[in-house]
């Protein structure tokens, strides 16, 4: 059975990422569809609840608060995909060359990434956040510096795992270089699994995105983001707790459709991959 | 007859504390003779083949191909050595098609082989030509190391290592790639790696012998029952007989 045939069966896995796919595209279109200014302010209307003119209500400055979340999607999911590329990129590189190369190259990469994953990360995140300032480009930097050997140490070893059999040995006597080695042996096996690790990890990089702007630490006002919108609705609690419902459910639905998804490819590449595919996930 | 491999007090240890695998091995072959290496279970045999092939470095002594190292040679002859293993299944990568298979036999910096170029290499092995598309799970184990030889001759190599390329099939595909192998190998040196003392005397001019790690006997295949060398006797006396029950 092939993966996308596996994905197929499961109708909640076709649902997470028809989810997924609907918030990209209502991310991307933000502008034709968001029906009011996402920044401009009308505070005789502040705190307005739900009307056909404010779909979803108003903030505590009458902002709408639809068009927010549409635009806050925006920054949301571009910046954790941003994330998750360039810290799949910042770890896979080092940790495939480490694993085929072996040797001093894995030993010396190994070690850096033991020092660097001995602190918690989020204690690193708040650290690095904390030395470079707020912002949602420096918060992505401080997810990427914490979380980039943790992929290093995982491809390194599924790397060492696939460059120790007979094929990849058949290709060095031949004379292929590692480029070869790469592209022909060791990077499509692995896609499945950095697809997998990638998808759970965009979900975990939304969250810490979120929770940085919450605290104040990642997007700064008045842009809208689906954190920092939590936060902004947290000073106004008991005066209009309707307004952690939009930000909150649109951070539990595509973390969860993200994690459901991740779930799902790591279960039909385990069934397609057998043995290997549980080695790797065990 | 001008040697090809040369090798000159090989030494290789696994382990802490070392245990040696192999211990003080000359060699010489000279080119265009197919050589037999037999030798009971962790005797060394495939250690060997690793040295020889390039894949380890041997903690003391050195190996000549024409006279150069092995790491300056392969890159003066792209494709000039070759190996089928007894592991079919792990040889081959499961993503890629028979085509793709063969086609990474050829040397690296070649022009992209064409199909007609693949299908002679199958028509060479008996493979038929329909198979050329199918994905490696999709093969029998005998089509699956039939596709590993096609794959280890398309570069036509100087130096082909066989290691117990027929010990994971059954007997009557054995017989098959047998026949097939001593066809094959007229054209080049060939290392021939086997516990298989029959399968040995069946396709190799020489016989080299190892018994823990070291070289006992290296005779021509008329004279293996001449010798009176005791780990070879044993070996001899070992090989299944078939009787008229």
């Amino acid at each position: 059975m092939s993966l996308r045939q596996a994905l197929l069966r499961d109708g909640l896995a076709v649902c997470s990422l028809l989810f997924l796919l609907l918030v990209l595209l209502a991310a991307l279109l933000a502008p034709w569809l968001a029906p009011q200014d996402p920044l401009a302010p009308d505070v005789q209307n502040k705190f307005a609840v739900w009307s056909a003119e404010h779909w979803l209500g108003t903030d505590h400055l009458g902002r709408d608060v639809f068009s927010r979340l549409l635009y806050g999607a925006r920054c949301t999911l571009g910046f954790a995909l941003l994330t998750t590329v360039f810290t799949l990129l910042a770890g896979i590189l080092p940790g495939l060359l480490a694993g085929v190369l072996c040797g001093r190259t894995e030993t010396l990469l190994l070690r850096l990434c033991d020092i660097l994953l001995s602190f918690p990360a989020e204690v690193l995140i708040l650290a690095v956040t904390g030395m470079l300032g707020a912002g949602p480009e420096k918060a992505a930097l401080a997810c990427l510096l914490a979380k980039w050997p943790w992929y290093a140490r995982m491809m390194c070893g599924i790397a060492r795992q696939y460059a120790d059999t007979n094929a990849v040995r058949f290709a060095r006597v031949m004379g292929h270089g590692l480029p070869h080695i790469l592209r022909r042996h060791i990077l499509p096996r692995v896609a499945g699994e950095t697809i997998v690790l990638a998808t759970l990890h965009t979900g975990s990089f939304i969250l810490t995105l979120s929770a940085l702007s919450f605290l104040g630490l990642g997007v700064q006002p008045p842009a809208p983001e689906w954190g920092a919108m939590l936060g902004e609705a947290r000073n106004a609690l008991l005066r209009a707790p309707w307004l952690m419902l939009p930000p909150g459910a649109a951070i539990l639905l595509v973390v969860a459709a993200c994690n459901y998804l991740g779930d799902c490819l790591h279960d039909a590449l385990e069934g397609r991959c057998g043995d290997e595919g549980k080695a790797v996930f065990s | 007859m001008t040697t090809f491999l040369e090798a000159r007090g090989l030494c290789k240890s696994y382990g802490r504390p070392p245990r040696p695998v192999l211990r003080s091995i000359d060699l010489s072959l000279p080119r265009g003779v197919i050589w037999g290496l037999l030798g009971e279970s962790g005797s060394g045999k495939s250690t060997l083949a690793r040295l020889l092939l390039g894949l380890e470095r041997p903690d003391a002594g050195q190996i000549l191909l024409e006279g150069e190292p092995i790491r300056r040679w392969r890159s003066r002859h792209p494709g000039g050595m070759s190996v089928v293993f007894q592991d079919y299944v792990t040889s081959v990568p499961p993503q890629a098609d028979v085509a793709a298979i063969i086609a990474e036999g050829f040397p690296p910096g070649a022009p992209r082989p064409d199909s007609a170029a693949i299908h002679a290499l199958m028509d060479r092995v008996a493979l038929p030509r329909f198979l050329s598309g199918r994905l490696p799970h999709e093969l029998s184990g005998g089509q699956l190391q039939r596709v590993c030889i096609a794959r280890a001759i398309a570069a036509r190599p100087s130096l082909l290592v066989l290691d117990e390329p027929v010990s994971s099939l059954d007997i009557a595909v054995q017989a098959r790639i047998l026949e097939l192998l001593q066809d094959l190998a007229k054209e080049m040196t060939c290392l021939f790696i086997t516990h298989d003392v029959q399968a040995a005397v069946h396709l190799c001019e020489q016989l080299i012998f190892l018994h823990q790690g070291r070289i006992i006997a290296s005779l021509p295949r008329e004279e293996l029952f001449k010798t009176d060398n005791p780990h070879v006797r044993d070996l001899l006396a070992c090989t299944l007989v078939l009787k008229d029950f």
